[in-house]
């Protein structure tokens, strides 16, 4: 076959020849880094946090947290539990909350007031959409219109 | 025929693997061989884990981390903490890196070497980190 003979320009692949060289040191220094990615996913594996531990860590400061949605009164007292309305109007808050620049999960929230006020809702910035979701429900207290009202958050998980 | 600049260069490149293969391997071993790569991991994980825990407290708080971790340094940047080896530095083949989130625009530029304890003051939604040598005998 033409393809199996060798050519003049094929003794500049032999070995010890400079390109045969120059594509050993690319293959090695590829070789080392799919080996170094292969043992640290191993280990990544054997020592992970369990993923509903982190999630609820960081569902927490969404109702506990001030510079999240808690409310906070006039004499800057948190209210833990306790979902300022207002603060719930526009993404500004979670994306100040939660940025989800390198982030491995992405959030939606749903706040229900029962008492007719309606339904609000945010999401992080990476949130995509679509069905494959984990959800987290919570029973919390709304402020509103100077009132502190019984209310429900539906807490939306992807992963990123 | 092969030039005298040719077998320069290859000898350059030859001396260049050379020198990698003896350092960067056998540090790799060592790391791995220690279990020295666990106690990196798990240190960044639970750094990780205990600033995203201070963000979720609505008040002031201040919390020690009293893990030993003499011989490794501790980096914090941006959203992230790295610990790797203290001697090494940037070249530790084998940093672990754990990514945690803060609220509003704080940005976190910290490096803690060889610390026996660290020190995070959450102050409104400011962290303040340092190396704490005081630690109780208990």
């Amino acid at each position: 076959m033409k393809i199996l003979r060798n050519t003049k320009a094929s003794e500049n692949w032999a070995p010890g020849s400079m390109p045969y060289f120059i594509i050993f040191v690319i293959i090695l220094g590829f070789s080392t880094v799919v080996f170094l990615m292969i043992i640290n996913s191993f280990l990544a594996g054997s020592i992970d946090i369990p993923k509903n531990v982190e999630e609820r860590i960081l569902m927490e400061r969404f109702y506990n947290s001030p510079d999240c949605f808690a409310y906070e009164d006039e004499k800057i007292r948190t209210y833990l539990n306790t979902i300022d309305w207002n603060k719930f109007k526009s993404n500004a808050v979670i994306d100040k909350c939660l940025p989800s620049i390198g982030s491995k999960y992405s959030f939606k929230l749903e706040l229900d007031n029962p008492e007719g006020i309606g339904r609000l809702s945010v999401t992080t910035t990476n949130w995509a959409g679509g069905a494959d979701f984990r959800l987290e429900q919570r029973d919390v207290f709304v402020y509103y219109n100077n009132k502190i009202q019984n209310g429900r958050l539906s807490i939306f998980i992807q992963d990123a | 025929m092969i030039k005298r600049g040719q077998l320069v260069l290859k000898f350059i490149i030859i001396l260049i693997i050379s020198v990698v293969l003896v350092l960067f391997f056998p540090a790799i071993g060592e790391i791995y061989g220690k279990r020295e790569i666990y106690k990196k991991t798990i240190a960044a994980r639970e750094i990780a884990l205990l600033i995203d825990t201070l963000y979720a407290y609505p008040f002031d708080a201040t919390v020690y981390y009293e893990k030993d971790l003499t011989g490794l340094a501790v980096e914090f940047s941006e959203q992230n903490v790295m610990v790797y080896d203290a001697r090494l530095k940037n070249f530790d083949p084998a940093p672990a890196k754990y990514h945690f989130s803060v609220t509003g625009a704080t940005t976190i530029k910290v490096k803690i070497e060889n610390p026996k304890a660290i020190k995070f003051e959450k102050l409104k939604n400011k962290l303040i980190i340092s190396k704490y040598e005081n630690i109780k005998e208990y």
